[in-house]
Formats: structure tokens, sequence, C-alpha cells
């Protein structure tokens, strides 16, 4: 892909993770890495004269990407298709048990991603004089070698290739970026500047705390009514689930811009998700529960009414009870995100020596 | 200080590393394959600034410090710690912050929303409170024609997720059609 004058090959190692992906591509002067997450690329550029080492450590990995997640729903359905195949087979009078083999590849296919992921997986890091990354897109080490075959030529072409008793020389140099609070060996008393400052993030904004309020006030309604009439639940239900999913929606927009904090959007979504999840699974219920009636009733007119009425069923005391109490529960993680989210966030202990 | 492991961040044995490139991590256990470049070697050299003598440009931000380069932006002298090679001249930390003077190279951009995925993503997503797929159409119409022609990834990327996330959208907006069609019908033959 030509980029103005930057021309990419991809290299191997891709990680196609459900929401995380990465991988690697080779400019002409540096390496491109690229992390994905659905919506967002982010790319950080690792010159080819700024590389210092790559270390490939041996690693249990046990991933599943998108593609193993394909094969076994392919493998799924190659089930349905033996037990078809053996329901046929039988049915002609001939007595094969194919579903035995299934299950038995089924095992060898599983130990055999059991093994892969412990024996034959690393981790991979990229260290310059600042920097110290994960390459996660190199996790099987026989992708970590081709890739290393592919990008050592031109490190070496870039800078040269490196004395023999390296072990020695390397001790008194630093390998990777500095810990915070140290120095270099290299250049003493080199005062290392301060972080630039995050930029400021809250928990608390007027849409936020609408949100936080709709989740309480429309679980405790939830609870409160529950018992009530079947007009008035309805109404309660609509008018609250409508701005918990408006003011959801302006809490990951707010959160995109910068203003809110990840740990409301991340509430923002588990509320969202809960009101689809729970709105699904109502409808099933409630379509198992009208097939149930309908087997047993004599009167097929009003069952048939029942089922025309979509929103009546919602009023079933157990489905608001519980709609009451995951949005009740949400309210509360929120109300606590609120009142805790402004607190200064502890420093964390960093091992990298 | 002697490579880290990979997995653990502890220094690897320096006896291991003498015999190859291989070593285990004494903390983790893990199989360290090391490659190492001449730069882990260099480091240090480049990055002291010289002190300015008497008489001598000095670096804008570092008065103390030696110029070497005058930012091509804004001019100011900058030291070897202040150069940044950017594009093909040098500049200023400040002009480098501030992207001052023309469009943002490629080579500066550190993140890019997938629009296309966005596209593709909306017809589907908003399948979970279904009223809502109402929506879909005109967002992701809107979207595929704001962003058709803005460049998707800066690696190898296709279009094809405009479409799918087009076709997916008219599918829905169809189906609404349909539904809109067929009350106002209903209502008419009650009336």
């Amino acid at each position: 892909m030509e980029h103005g004058n930057q021309r990419y090959r991809r290299l191997p190692g891709r990680r196609r993770g459900f929401i995380f992906g990465s991988s690697i591509w080779m400019g002409s002067d540096h390496l491109l890495l690229v992390k994905s997450a659905r919506f967002r690329e982010d790319y950080k550029r690792f010159y080819f004269r700024d590389i210092q080492a790559i270390v490939t450590a041996k690693a249990p990995r046990f991933h599943i990407s998108t593609r193993s997640a394909l094969i076994a729903l392919l493998w799924l359905c190659a089930l349905a298709a033996v037990n078809g195949l053996e329901f046929g087979l039988n049915a002609r009078g001939i007595g094969m048990n194919l579903t035995w083999a299934w299950w038995t590849v089924s095992v060898a296919l599983i130990a055999t991603w059991i093994w892969v992921s412990v024996a034959c997986s690393c981790r991979c890091r990229i260290y310059t004089a600042v920097s110290s990354d994960e390459l996660p897109s190199l996790y099987r080490t026989w992708t970590a070698r081709r890739f290393l075959e592919k990008v050592e030529p031109k490190l070496v072409e870039a800078q040269g290739v490196v004395e023999a008793n390296w072990a020695d020389a390397v001790e008194e140099r630093q390998v990777g970026p500095l810990p915070e609070g140290r120095t270099g060996l290299a250049s003493p008393g080199t005062p290392t500047p301060p972080p630039p400052p995050p930029p400021s993030k809250t928990v608390r904004t007027p849409i936020s705390v609408l949100f936080v309020a709709s989740l309480c006030l429309g679980g405790l309604a939830e609870l409160l009514t529950v018992r009530a009439a079947a007009s008035v639940g309805r109404w309660i239900l609509l008018g609250f689930v409508l701005l918990q999913i408006a003011t959801a929606v302006a809490v990951v927009v707010q959160n995109y811009m910068g203003k809110l904090r990840p740990s409301m959007r991340n509430l923002a979504i588990v509320a969202l998700a809960s009101v689809g999840f729970w709105y699904y699974a109502v409808q099933m219920a409630a379509g198992v529960a009208i097939s149930l009636r309908n087997a047993r009733s004599r009167n097929p007119a009003a069952a048939l009414q029942t089922q025309v009425q979509p929103l009546g069923l919602l009023d079933y005391p157990v489905s608001r009870g519980i709609a009451g109490g995951i949005g009740l529960l949400l309210g509360f993680a929120g109300a606590g995100l609120l009142l805790l989210g402004e607190r200064p966030s502890e420093e964390k202990v960093s091992f990298n020596v | 200080m002697p490579v880290p492991c990979a997995r653990c961040g502890m220094p690897l044995p320096k006896w291991e590393l003498r015999n190859g490139e291989a070593a285990d991590c004494t903390s983790c256990g893990s199989r360290n394959v090391v490659r190492l470049f001449p730069a882990a070697l260099a480091q240090g050299a480049a990055a002291l600034a010289e002190i300015a003598l008497e008489g001598e440009a000095a670096c804008f931000d570092h008065p103390g410090k030696r110029a070497v380069s005058a930012c091509l932006q804004c001019g100011r002298f900058v030291c070897q710690l202040c150069a940044v090679e950017f594009g093909e001249g040098v500049w200023c930390p400040s002009c480098v912050a501030g992207s001052r003077g023309k469009a943002k190279p490629a080579k500066s951009e550190a993140s890019r929303t997938l629009w296309d995925t966005c596209a593709v993503s909306i017809p589907f997503a908003l399948l979970i409170v279904w009223p809502l797929t109402i929506l879909s159409l005109p967002a992701v119409a809107a979207l595929a024609i704001m962003k058709w022609k803005q460049p998707i990834s800066l690696v190898r990327r296709w279009r094809w997720r405009f479409g799918v996330g087009l076709a997916a959208a008219l599918a829905e907006g169809g189906l609404w059609v349909w539904l809109i069609w067929h009350l106002v019908a209903k209502a008419r033959r009650g009336a």
C-alpha cells in the first residue's frame, strides 16, 4: 500500500481478535506496529536505526482468534452433517458410528491447540532507547522466527553487525527505556524530563450524572411498580429505557471526545448491552410461555390476541423485577464511580528494570 | 543493565548470553532468544548535547547547549536534544507538537478511525434495540458519502465494508418502508 511516499509491506504474524487485532508492516526505514480496536487503529513506528534489540521469550498464549473460532463453528456444522449422514446410513441398514469419529478428531484438535498454546507460543518485545513494546501479532514461535528472518537483514543494513562479545559490552549499557526515577549509565546526571500531564478526564459531567440517575431511578421505579397495572408499568419502562439509551450513547460520545473516563463509558456499554439482552430474553421467554399456553388453550382467538401485543408481555412481574434489579445494580455501580472516580489513581509499581 | 526478559522484564543472566543468543530467565524461567543490534551499544553518545561556548549559537530552549540546526518552521535554533528529524528537515519540539505551518505529514499520524468498520457495524449493532434500526440507513449513507474519499488506514485496506454496511442498512430501510406501507394500508382499510 502506498501512502504518500511510504509503501508498507506486511510482515509475518497477525493477531485477529474479536475486538483487538495487531499486525506489523515494513516501511522504507521503519517498522510500523498497527494495533486495532474495532473502530480505531493506532500506529507506532520503530526506525531501523533506533532498534536496540528484539527479544522473544517462550510463554504460553491461549489466544482464540476469529479464524480459529470460525473453524470451530464449521466443525460444529460438520457434526450436524455427520449426524445427518449417520441417520441416512442407518435408515438404509448400514450401521456406522461417525459421531464417535467426530468426537475423536475434536479431542485431537483441542489437544493440538493446547499443546501449541503451551509449547510453541512466545512473547516478543522490541526495544529502543525510549520504548519497550510487545509485538502482539507475534505469539507463535514459528511466526516470530519468520518475522526475524525478514527484519534482521534490514536492521543489519541500517546499523551493521553487533560485535561478537556483546554480552559484556551491553552490561554497561541500558537496553530499553530507563525505569522511572533512574538515569542511564551512559548519561550520568541528565535529568529525565517529567512526563506530560495526562488530559484532564472526569467521571462527573451533567450527562453522566443523568445517566446514573436514570439507571437508579428506572430500577427503583421498576421494582416499586412491579404489581402496578400493565399500562402504567409499560410507560415507566419505556420512558426510562429510552432515557437510559440516550444518555448511554451520549456518555460514549463524551468519552470519545476525551471528556469522560473509560470507566463510565464501560458502564454505558454494559447498560446498553443489558438492555438489548433483557429485551430479547423477555421476548423469547414470553414466546415460549405463549406457545405452551396456546398448546393447552381451547380458545385460539384469545391466544392470538396475546401474541399481537408484544409490549403487553413486558409487564410480567418477573421480567420487570429482573429489569429493575439490573438497572439498580448498574445504577449503584455508576454512583460508586461518580463518588470514587475523582480520586487520583495510585502510582503503579513497575518491574521493568 | 543487560537485556531484559521479554516475558517478565527481569534482567537476563549475562553468563548465559555469553554462550550465544539464548538465555533462560532466572525469574520466570522462560527461554529468551535475543537479537541485539549496534544501537544498543551506541546509546547515550548522540543524546548528549554539547555545551555552548561563549559566542557560539545556543539552543532556544536550552541556552547552555550548542545549537546544531535551525527549525524548518519557526527558525529557532535547536540543540542535539531538541532537533527532531521530521519529514525532510529538522523541526523544534514545539512545532512538532503543534504541527505548525503545513498539514501533518502521513508519517506523524499515530491513529486513525476506521469509518468503514463503523459503517458495517451500525446496522448490526442497532439490531440490539431493533426500533433504532430506522436510523441505520441514513446513518450509514451519510457516513459512506462523507468518508468514502478519505484514506481509511495507513496500511492496506479495501473499502468493501462500506458496501456491506450500505447493503445491510438498505435491507433494514426496505423492511421499514414495507412495515410503514403495510401499517398505512391497514389503517386506510380500517377507515
